[in-house]
């Protein structure tokens, strides 16, 4: 084609070609892009059809740029570590997984340790810390804690995958914060860790109870058992605060709890549809 | 061979022998309900079973009792729940806000949960609804900080994602006033065409003005199904004006123009008006509260 050529690419052409030259079939990008080289009037048709595709784009990702919620501390936490940025932001929003939520779990961490520490024993530690994941479990999943309320139930993503995602979190979260919380608890050795599995039996067992009723009243109730099981200890060993050496703690206190862990799964598993819709709520 | 017309009338929603019990409360006692494309209104009093049964349709409460078909799917199953889900906006009464989101994170986080991966079309989508409920302008603020008309419509702003086949809306007008109302009238007659929209409300001029189909829920039950005109005509011959409030009338109230309307049996040489969706259904209320139970389906 020459510049005395009649025919001219048309606009609707011209502006597909600038906004995404692929979208073309191959025939007719090459036949474009001849008549480009030898047309003069077609490449300003080109450039001021660039120019607004351009200009969409700019402003569509100014848009983005400017409405895009700020993320918080977990979420790009959780992106650092591989997790897709939806996904991330959907576990981030988790109450107990926010910053004030967070600080509320390390202080109720270092408290226990605290305690520990000025009574010289391992008992208020060992104590204390399986009520923290428990505690962070039912503020996770009480009714006015979801972030998207009645609305996010009714939604493809709303269900056990991420229920549990959400209860690995704050669970995860709250045995590491323990964890170095425990660092400061006097004797530390294997028998510091005792608390690890009764306190994964608390925290499964009122996600497992709560498939069946609202699990704030679950986490209570749990709550009340262990504190009944710790006092029963103590006045079982004359009233002595190192409960490390108790049965409670000892093979027989953590075979019970193993038992219950693997019974909490197993309900879990079993009536994971319940984390589907509001049932257990209502 | 069946005809183009009669399958967009095709039922997409229907429901047999449905119950759902709380406790010693019979919610839903044996709802008989099948829902076309367009605008079906619920209506009835606090407690007939309407929030129950969007509740269900919507797929957050299972039914005790009874068969639920949902655009083709078992919303039983985990597979039916899925794919109703995907085709789904749900207003709940109480959508429930966390405090700290802004109109745009809340229904971008919505939009997360409706599968949404992509973030810049997920963010286009988000201002696209916001901004068809005149939202765009605060869309940055708390919703703390909104009225609670504001609140409404970041509800139904988030039920709008996606442009749904099926809409399930729980009172969407209430807190809105009456330039909204009218608003969100005209929305639904763009965003939902060709959707099964089942909305419940307390406001009958709503449903006049916006429903092809209402049904009337009474104590768990469904007592009315069909055209509003058809609820309206329940009052033909029923519904008289006069100067003095007369005893005999089964409703009585004045008007704004200072004279009493009535609804019940008239006396000989009442004067007779149009009745209106609402003095049908307060009509089949009243009636319904003391006689047979037999459900009216036109």
């Amino acid at each position: 084609m020459t510049e005395t050529d009649p025919w001219h690419a048309p606009p609707s052409l011209l502006a597909r070609f600038a906004g995404d030259p692929a979208a073309l079939d191959d025939a007719t990008a090459s036949s474009l892009e001849g008549h480009l080289v030898a047309c003069s009037a077609c490449r300003m048709g080109l450039v001021s059809a660039t120019a607004g595709s351009v200009l969409a784009a700019s402003w569509e990702a100014v848009a983005d740029r400017v409405d895009r919620p700020r993320r918080s501390v977990v979420e790009r936490a959780l992106e650092r570590l591989g997790m897709r940025g939806g996904l991330a932001r959907l576990v981030g929003a988790t109450p107990a997984l926010q910053v004030a939520g967070l600080g509320l779990i390390a202080v109720m961490a270092v408290a226990a340790a605290v305690v520990s520490r000025s009574v010289d024993a391992r008992g208020p530690f060992l104590a204390l810390a399986p009520l923290v994941p428990l505690a962070g479990v039912a503020a996770t999943f009480a009714a006015a804690a979801d972030p998207a309320g009645e609305a996010g139930v009714a939604t493809p993503l709303h269900g056990a995958g991420l229920a549990l995602r959400r209860a690995a979190l704050v669970v995860g979260s709250t045995f590491a914060l323990l964890g170095l919380a425990g660092l400061a608890v006097p004797g530390l050795g294997l028998e510091s860790a005792a608390w690890m599995l009764p306190a994964l039996a608390l925290a499964l067992g009122s996600l497992a109870l709560g498939t069946w009723w609202r699990i704030e009243v679950c986490g209570a109730g749990l709550a009340l058992a262990w504190v009944a099981a710790i006092s029963w200890a103590w006045v079982a060993h004359s009233r002595h605060l190192d409960l490390g050496d108790t049965a409670l703690f000892g093979t027989t206190g953590q075979l019970a709890a193993l038992v219950a862990v693997l019974l909490a799964t197993a309900v879990i598993a079993a009536r994971s549809d319940r984390f589907a819709t509001l049932e257990a709520r209502s | 061979m069946t005809a183009p017309s009669d399958l967009l009338r095709a039922p997409t929603v229907t429901v047999a022998g449905l119950r759902k019990r709380f406790g010693a409360t019979h919610a839903l006692d044996g709802v008989d309900a099948a829902f076309e494309p367009g605008v079906t209104g619920l209506l009835g009093p606090n407690g007939a079973g309407k929030t129950t049964l969007l509740r269900i349709l919507a797929t957050v409460l299972p039914a005790d009792e009874g068969s639920v078909g949902v655009l083709g799917s078992d919303p039983s199953t985990g597979e039916g729940r899925l794919a109703i889900r995907r085709r789904l906006g749900y207003l709940p009464q109480e959508p429930g806000f966390h405090r700290h989101f802004s109109p745009f994170n809340f229904v971008d986080y919505v939009a997360i949960l409706k599968e949404w991966a992509d973030r810049r079309d997920r963010h286009d989508e988000v201002r696209r609804v916001l901004t068809l409920v005149d939202l765009e302008s605060v869309m940055h603020k708390r919703i703390s900080q909104l009225s609670g008309g504001m609140r409404r419509r970041v509800g139904i702003a988030q039920a709008l994602l996606g442009h749904p086949d099926l809409l399930v809306l729980d009172e969407p007008t209430a807190g809105l006033d009456p330039e909204q109302r009218l608003r969100f009238r005209e929305l639904l007659g763009t965003e939902a065409a060709g959707a099964t929209t089942l909305l419940s409300t307390h406001q009958t001029d709503d449903v006049a003005a916006l429903c092809q189909r209402v049904v009337v829920l009474l104590g768990g039950q469904v007592r009315f199904a069909g055209a509003p005109s058809a609820l309206a005509a329940i009052g033909a011959n029923r519904v008289w004006l006069a100067g003095h409030r007369d005893p005999r009338a089964e409703l009585a109230w004045v008007t704004g123009e200072g004279r009493v309307r009535h609804i019940g049996d008239p006396p000989p040489g009442a004067q007779l008006v149009e009745p209106t969706v609402e003095d049908g259904y307060l009509l089949l209320a009243g009636r319904t509260a003391g006689a047979d139970g037999q459900a009216l389906v036109s």
